[in-house]
């Protein structure tokens, strides 16, 4: 008790707490610029820390982490371009809502769901995590298996209009996650000769391309084929606009809690198993909202739920990510490796002794993640103005700007003109999904799982090849199996979908998709 | 904003414009920062001496030193991209011995050779081990030998590099046992594997000694030269009679043709960098030990590891 | 939608057939010792992707057979020639940005970026005096950002 008190008066000073804050900003600012994200931000930053004690250091590390989460929101919802590829679906209800002149109430809703799923996995981490973390290491490479191809059947919810492209989609984007050195025989697939390629296709080039740069190239056009009649200035703080239409009401965000629960519960769930990542989490949470929701068709016309079932998701992962951190020394995501650099700079190995040998440390870290999500609420909170600016510069101003950004950003990914290269491939390549209807949410999904997946199928075929039966002992296996039938059965008893002909949009690209 | 500030800030734009890119060629190396690919993920081992040897590089160079993340293969990805690149100086590679030893011999896909780089300087090597969960019924090698043969028993092996197949094929071939090899990425994910009991075995040259002390894990033993300094008590395989070492040693390299001034300079800077205050830190830290070599030394440490693997290399190969 | 799915169905049919062929063959070696072999996984993502092409180019090509008067009027293709014009500018732009970068660095990129997006924004005939502050401020303004606040040095 004495250790917890002292850890959490030593967060409690004013040199952390403005560590802390400086790192939330920081973090918010990466998040919103397409190309900039979290974990860079953090690798940058660790230099930073050496001078810093050991808690500060950590602090201003999870701070800049917090931030970038709700960070990626703001540009998802205001320009259609997520700053990270974790608020993909941010941006399917958060910019209609915009459209609709409701911007401001979007990022508010971003905001509380964010910080609600971030404070939502911190108290699992305070309270929870060591039989928590016990129970995230039974997940072997069956486990994980059974739990990836769970997650892929969240492709039939997020195809958009035609569950057809919906999959071809996904399979290419599984397809291209291949390229690279294979894991076992550590020979190069499918890289053209092209040296860069042994590492693999680099997903933050690749989505800022997809996400960012092929939207803005799409807004262009229209601008410029004059198929848009508005010079393109969203609204969002004028004061004609309704009171209800500027803020989120407690009844909105109550109707909003289930959906929030039950995203910062898988986001706390991914967050905890080393290996999947935000990114899942985030089109995880959104998934799963539109499959409990009685009306999944309002999804992706601007509904707040959306917006809530992704930052939920995708915040709580962070506070998750050191369960396996602190209770075993095991990173849950690059963040948290990451951290671990910094930890051991400081002379902490983190780990199972972590607690015995720099408890008072932990529990200052502790109050200091607590301490960081008001910080996060209320430097958020006080953005908001700013951000709104944003979107009140004229997009004839803003969008040659974002291109450079982007640029800018995808160079920083690696420092080398081969990241330019890919984003600027994929650009195009977005353009043209959006255009088909090819739904690039879906793509996004088969990269990042896809490489993960056929790792762990591949080491489960080494370890039970000899005695397949014995999966039959691992109840999580039989459990996300059975899921994962279920829910490929459900699609198909509503495989009428796969066919309708809907006309697509033709005014605005179709965001749901 | 009136007339005149405009005037102002477009003439300032304009000024800091040409500024940037006219900067002469002729100045002393270096002048500009130099980048320094880490070819692991943060938080292993390597990255961490890169790291901590980055800022005293930084003092002694009097440049920033960026440090890219280039993780994958052991090394090997870092070693390829690195070959690609301008012999200038301003872009260097922290890598371990493996990658310029077993790559080469083992993939005929790889590019690159052990000599293919200008090796700047050795930095440091780890304390290595065989390990296994603390409730396993193997205390020794010996012990794990006899169950695998008594009880014809596989032995699951989480590997990330081919340090430790080749450690296994070495067992193997003297023991009759049999190895089943998962590959997994990263050291940390071995770790996890054994703890998780999903996996009988994972070699690593960081990551278990917390776990190892928290009494989570058994070392079984080592594949260093030398018993590890900070664990005695390990014994290496050499002493188990298999005539298998191999020390992943940490290093930085250059791309093939850097000038022999730049070479000096780097591979001073990197001596001066490890002073007695970061070698106690690494090793405190880390459990790494400082070991400062020239690029001469370099080259033929890393020849005399290609030499002692070579039989196991051929065996594998062979199968 | 219909006509554009069965052309980019056909595509991407001849695409997978094309990777399952000759691509994959030629770039994928090896064999495992232990388990599923590298070219696997690679083989059914393609194998999976032909059918889905093909049942995309199919599906649509049954239903214009069976419906073709009823709706075929209606239906806008999201392709029209200017899309296509657009398009190959805006990668000719992008390409030549990419070149400016390795070449003449950042900034340089960035002016002539910055300049092609604000002129297709229609900048130049409502705002010239605007344009040319973008043009010059905002790359100068990036690359500032990034080299002191992130670290990042971008090409000069």
């Amino acid at each position: 008790m004495e250790t917890i008190l002292a850890g959490i008066s030593d967060a409690f000073t004013l040199v952390n707490i403005g560590y802390i804050a400086f790192g939330v900003f920081m973090g918010i600012m990466v998040g919103a610029i397409p190309g900039l994200n979290g974990p860079m931000a953090i690798a940058v930053a660790v230099p930073l820390t050496y001078s810093m004690t050991p808690l500060a250091a950590v602090a201003f590390l999870i701070g800049i982490n917090k931030g970038g989460t709700y960070g990626g929101s703001v540009s998802a919802i205001l320009l259609n371009t997520p700053g990270s590829p974790e608020s993909t679906s941010t941006a399917f209800d958060g910019y209609p809502l915009v459209k609709k002149g409701k911007g401001l109430k979007a990022l508010k809703m971003a905001l509380y769901s964010s910080v609600s799923g971030d404070i939502f996995s911190d108290i699992v981490l305070f309270t929870v995590a060591a039989p928590l973390a016990i129970i995230a290491l039974k997940m072997g490479p069956a486990e994980m298996a059974a739990v990836f191809a769970f997650s892929l059947t969240i492709v039939a919810g997020l195809s958009g209009n035609s569950l057809l492209r919906g999959l071809i989609a996904a399979v290419l984007g599984a397809f291209l996650s291949t390229v690279g050195l294979d894991i076992e025989t550590a020979q190069p697939r499918l890289t053209m000769g092209i040296s860069n390629l042994i590492e693999g296709i680099p997903i933050i080039p690749m989505t800022i391309g997809l996400l960012a740069l092929s939207e803005i190239l799409i807004q262009i056009e229209t601008t410029l084929l004059g198929r848009e009649t508005d010079t393109g200035r969203n609204r969002i703080f004028s004061k004609d606009l309704p009171r209800e239409d500027r803020r989120v009401s407690f009844a909105e965000y109550k109707s909003c809690l289930r959906t929030i629960v039950r995203s910062a519960l898988i986001g706390t769930g991914v967050g905890a198993v080393p290996g999947i990542g935000a990114i899942v989490a985030g089109f995880l949470g959104y998934g799963a909202a539109k499959r409990a929701s009685k009306n999944p068709e309002e999804f992706g016309t601007g509904k707040l739920e959306g917006i809530a079932a992704t930052e939920a998701a995708n915040s709580a992962v962070i506070g998750a990510n050191l369960i396996p951190l602190l209770a075993l020394g095991i990173p849950g995501s690059l963040s948290a490796a990451i951290l671990i650099g910094a930890f051991l700079m400081h002379g902490v190995d983190p780990g199972p002794l972590i607690f015995q040998e720099h408890g008072r440390l932990v529990y200052g870290i502790f109050a200091a993640m607590f301490l960081a999500n008001w910080i996060n609420f209320a430097i958020g909170n006080f953005g908001l103005r700013f951000f709104a600016l944003l979107v009140s510069v004229p997009k004839a101003i803003i969008h040659p700007i974002l291109v450079i950004f982007c640029i800018a950003g995808a160079y920083a990914n690696g420092n080398a003109m081969f990241s330019v290269a890919v984003m600027m491939v994929f650009a195009v390549v977005g353009y043209f999904m959006r255009k088909m209807d090819f739904s690039f949410a879906t793509f996004i999904i088969g990269f990042a799982l896809g490489s993960t997946f056929e790792q762990s199928v591949r080491q489960s075929v080494i370890l039970f090849k000899d005695q397949p039966l014995e999966l039959f002992q691992h109840p999580i296996v039989l459990f996300f199996t059975a899921l994962t039938v279920f829910s490929l059965w459900r699609i198909a008893r509503t495989k009428n979908r796969i066919a309708p002909v809907r006309s697509p949009d033709t005014t605005a690209p179709d965001n749901g998709s | 904003m009136t007339a005149t500030m405009m005037k102002k800030l477009a003439l300032a734009a304009v000024a800091a414009g040409l500024a940037f890119p006219a900067v002469p060629a002729l100045a002393e190396y270096p002048d500009k920062p130099i980048t320094m690919y880490i070819g692991f993920n943060p938080g292993g081992a390597v990255d961490t001496t890169a790291r901590l040897i980055q800022r005293n590089l930084e003092k002694e160079l009097g440049v920033p030193v960026v440090a890219v993340q280039k993780p994958g293969g052991g090394g090997t990805v870092m070693a390829t991209t690195l070959m690609h690149d301008k012999p200038d100086g301003y872009t260097i590679g922290m890598g371990a011995s493996a990658a310029f030893v077993l790559a080469p011999l083992l993939n005929s896909d790889i590019q690159f050779e052990l000599d293919g780089f200008d090796h700047i300087a050795t930095v440091s090597y780890p304390q290595d081990a065989l390990v296994v969960r603390a409730d396993s019924p193997w205390n020794t090698y010996a012990d794990m030998i006899k169950d695998a043969k008594e009880n014809d028993k596989a032995l699951s092996l989480s590997s990330q590099v081919s340090v430790s197949r080749l450690m296994a094929i070495a067992i193997e071939e003297k023991e009759g046992v049999k190895f089943n090899i998962v590959p997994v990425k990263g050291g940390k994910a071995g770790i996890q594997n054994v703890l998780g009991g999903h996996t009988d075995l994972t070699w690593g040259a960081s990551g278990w000694h917390g776990q190892v002390k928290a009494g989570e894990m058994k070392p079984i033993l080592s594949l260093g030269y030398v018993r590890n300094p900070d664990f005695q008590d390990i014994p290496t395989l050499q002493e188990l009679g298999i005539d298998y070492a191999f020390v992943d040693t940490f290093m930085l390299s250059a791309p093939k043709g850097l000038p022999e001034d730049v070479k000096a300079k780097l591979s001073a800077a990197v001596k001066a960098a490890l002073t007695p205050e970061l070698a106690a830190e690494l090793q405190s830290k880390m459990y790494l030990s400082a070991d400062y070599r020239t690029p001469e030394e370099t080259l033929d440490y890393l020849k005399m590891q290609r030499e002692q693997v070579k039989p196991f290399v051929e065996k594998m190969l062979a199968q | 939608m219909r006509k554009s799915d069965i052309a980019s169905g056909l595509v991407l049919t001849v695409f997978g057939l094309v990777s399952l062929w000759l691509i994959i063959p030629v770039q994928i070696s090896g064999h495992s010792d232990y388990g599923l072999a590298p070219d696997f996984f690679p083989r059914l993502l393609m194998w999976f992707f032909v059918l889905l092409a093909a049942a995309l180019a199919g599906s649509r090509l049954l239903e214009v057979r069976r419906g073709a008067a009823a709706s075929g009027a209606q239906e806008t293709s999201p392709m029209e020639p200017a899309d296509w014009l657009f398009i190959g500018a805006a990668a000719a732009v992008l390409a030549i940005a990419y070149l400016l970068m390795e070449y003449a660095g950042f900034i340089w990129a960035g002016v002539f970026t910055v300049f092609c997006g604000g002129l297709a924004m229609g900048n130049l005939r409502k705002h010239p005096v605007r344009l040319a502050l973008m043009c010059l401020a905002a790359p100068v303004l990036v690359y500032m950002v990034f080299r002191h606040l992130f670290l990042v040095f971008l090409p000069t």
